[in-house]
């Protein structure tokens, strides 16, 4: 149950403070608050883990931490309102949703300049997720309730599909078989085939005690044997832990007041949701789904990402 | 005029127009609003609009409905449908009549519109009887959602009803328990105070004392125009305001004789929707609205803007423009429309009333939404406000 590799830091972006909480994995302080541009949100690292890119919101561009350092060291374009982004695979390009243009922006790593924007996607574009061949990037539309498949590298809008109200996140399936999506007011997620794009199913959650309209779905983080994921269920102020090969729910871990991001450690020992109403994230032991700890950090955090 | 209309059913069975450029069908929905609305009145306005912070503006939805109108036309490719409206701006109720009749002509069946309570009821009863849809984007009588009710007409807007609960809610959630009325003369201020005068009895607050102002400084009058008598009463909590006018309200908070928060009409005001919530994607809505029309969005914008979302709304799920289906798809289960306010909305089967939070706003805050944690209902919390299946008094 102790991190690895890495520093053991968990990184999180506290979006109405404009800073980044960084805590310490062993004891659980937080050893360092790093301050930001204007609402910060998604989080990811590069694929050598010496740098953290945070989506600057409010500042439109994404921040560059030096995790040696834990400052900010540098910046890229990403348009206008930066929220959701992704690396691809080889770590070339980054592409960001846009939400208030309704744009899609791809932007170069190395250079840090933008390469291409794709117009007409949808209302309030948000989920980035790319499929593990990087080839395609499946991107949420949050007021149009679908699903769009973009190819990055040219700029082409391949596919759309309808799925529930709000969807919010998504995550491909290790196999690269399955798309998952979270339907933040449909309180469900839909699944698609990741090649086809054609619907395969839904997860529903049921709990005595929580209300269908509290359920309200939004992060996601996957086990890599792609058994088991992780989904965060905001105001119903759960984790459901799903089996996904059965789409069933195993279980519900009680959190914080609108549990949203989450991510887990790499033995998967532990997994860390973020509180978006009550200012905390919480440490979840994955052995016995229980909550082991809780931690203040800044006002609404929103991402939280781990380096062990 | 039913001749004319009986004969229109006809022309409306004609295919929709196919759009030129990509095979897409065309839906266009009718927008109706009126050049004379007595809740747009501009006495406010000498000569700068003493209620915007920035400039004259025109309240109307229609701002809201072009916004709404943004939004269906990124639903093209899973709609498979362009949307277009047909916006008309008449006098009165027969003005909209022979316009909704223009628009039928053309193969419009689904209209939105914004008008008072009294013009709707006229229109809607003159309409019972057509295979069209009409949505109120503005209209809070209660009536319209009791003995008026009629089933092709849906209620966006919320009930006064739902406003007065939402307040109740707060008021008893604060221990503000014991509760002074002013009633303003029109007959707006008369259903106001009857409706809060529900809620408080339904959340247990107590009305202590109850009065009728008007707007004016004559000293012949004070009983009726200075708030030192208004307010001068033994003991209260909390003042509520009944004055659809809204110039008197204005005037209460902070010249109360007791110190007493002021709620209703001026002070903390039920709302459907304000430009300070900042959750649920709300940011998001303004920044779009303010872009667009360079001012705040308001609550007829709301109404209109949803109005437009839940059309696309059915239209994308049916895969049908036909007016049956899209009845039949408001008045089912799998109903749900994001107005940015939090839970997906869906209508009230015994009244065609959307179910959906109730701002509770200062001037320039938020300060709660409703239904307040606490109250709860059987099946959805969101059925705490307004008439519940029991009380009402339509008979669908």
């Amino acid at each position: 149950m102790t991190f690895a590799a890495g520093t053991g830091y968990i990184f999180v972006s506290n979006e109405s403070d404009d800073t980044v909480s960084v805590i310490d994995g062993g004891s659980f302080e937080v050893i360092k608050t790093i301050a930001t541009g204007d609402r910060p949100r998604d989080m990811r690292f590069s694929p050598d883990r010496t740098r953290l890119y945070v989506a600057t919101s409010g500042d439109d561009h994404i921040e560059v931490i030096n995790i040696a350092t834990l400052e900010v060291a540098g910046t890229i374009e990403a348009g206008e309102d930066p929220e959701i982004f992704q690396l691809d695979p080889s770590g070339k390009i980054l592409v960001v949703a846009n939400e208030d243009d309704n744009e899609v922006t791809v932007t170069d790593v190395v250079s840090g300049k933008q390469l291409r924007v794709i117009e007409d996607v949808g209302v309030e574009p948000e989920g980035i997720t790319f499929r593990h061949d990087g080839k395609v990037v499946f991107v949420t539309s949050e007021a149009t309730n679908s699903v769009l498949i973009i190819d990055p590298w040219v700029g082409k809008i391949i596919d759309e599909v309808l799925v529930g109200n709000r969807p919010r996140r998504g995550i491909v399936t290790p196999d690269n078989k399955e798309y998952w999506v979270t339907n933040e007011l449909g309180g469900t997620v839909s699944i698609l085939d990741a090649q086809t794009y054609s619907p395969l199913g839904q997860v529903y959650f049921e709990k005595r005690g929580m209300r269908q309209e509290d359920i309200n779905p939004v992060d996601f983080a996957m086990t890599k044997d792609g058994k088991t994921a992780y989904v965060t269920l905001g105001r119903a102020r759960h984790v459901a832990v799903v089996d996904v090969a059965s789409r069933e729910v195993e279980e519900y871990i009680l959190a914080g007041d609108r549990v949203w991001g989450a991510a887990l450690n790499r033995d998967e020992s532990l997994l860390v949701v973020t509180n978006g109403a009550s200012d905390d994230v919480t440490i979840i032991d994955t052995d016995d789904n229980r909550a082991i700890n809780a931690i203040s950090v800044g006002r609404t955090p929103h991402t939280v990402r781990i380096d062990d | 005029m039913r001749r004319l209309l009986a004969s229109l059913v006809l022309v409306m069975t004609a295919p929709l127009a196919l759009a030129q450029d990509d095979g897409a069908p065309t839906m266009t929905i009718g927008y109706l609003d009126m050049a004379e609305d007595p809740r747009y009145d501009e006495w406010g306005i000498h000569p700068v609009d003493i209620r915007s912070s920035t400039a004259i503006v025109d309240r109307r939805g229609l701002a809201g409905a072009e916004l709404g109108m943004e939004d269906l036309s990124r639903l093209k490719r899973v709609a498979k449908t362009s949307f277009a409206m047909d916006h008309a701006r008449v006098t009165n109720t027969a003005g909209i009549l022979s316009e909704i009749a223009r628009m039928r002509e053309a193969g419009a069946a689904v209209f939105v519109l914004d008008a008072p309570s009294k013009v709707l009821v006229e229109v809607s009863a003159a309409l019972a009887a057509e295979n069209i849809l009409l949505l109120n984007a503005t209209a809070i009588g209660d009536s319209l959602r009791n003995e008026d009710c009629q089933t092709n007409l849906f209620h966006v807007a919320a009930s006064r009803a739902m406003l007065t609960d939402a307040l109740a809610q707060h008021l008893k959630e604060r221990n503000w328990q014991e509760i002074i009325v002013l009633q303003g003369p029109l007959a707006e201020d008369v259903e106001s105070v009857a409706a809060f005068t529900r809620s408080a009895d339904l959340f247990g607050l107590e009305i202590v004392d109850a009065r009728l102002f008007v707007l004016g400084n004559d000293p012949r009058a004070r009983e009726m125009n200075d708030l030192d008598f208004l307010t001068g009463s033994e003991d209260y909590d909390a003042v509520f305001v009944a004055d659809v006018h809204g110039e008197f309200a204005l005037s209460v908070p902070h010249r109360t004789r007791k110190p007493a928060p002021v709620v209703g009409a001026s002070g903390l005001v039920p709302r459907i929707w304000h430009w300070s919530y900042t959750r649920h994607g709300a940011p998001q809505v303004h920044g779009r609205f303010e872009r667009l029309h360079s001012r705040r969005m308001g609550e007829a914008d709301w109404g209109a803007w949803v109005s437009m979302k839940a059309i696309g709304e059915a239209v994308a799920r049916t895969k049908s423009r036909n007016v049956a289906d899209i009845r039949d798809y408001f008045r089912s289960e799998k109903m749900r429309v994001d107005g940015s306010k939090g839970p997906g909305m869906s209508f009230r089967i015994w009244n065609n009333q959307l179910r959906q939070p109730i701002m509770l706003a200062t001037q320039d805050w938020v300060s709660a939404r409703a239904p307040i944690e606490g109250f709860k209902h059987r099946t959805n919390d969101l059925d705490t406000l307004g008439q519940s299946e029991r009380e009402m008094a339509c008979g669908f």
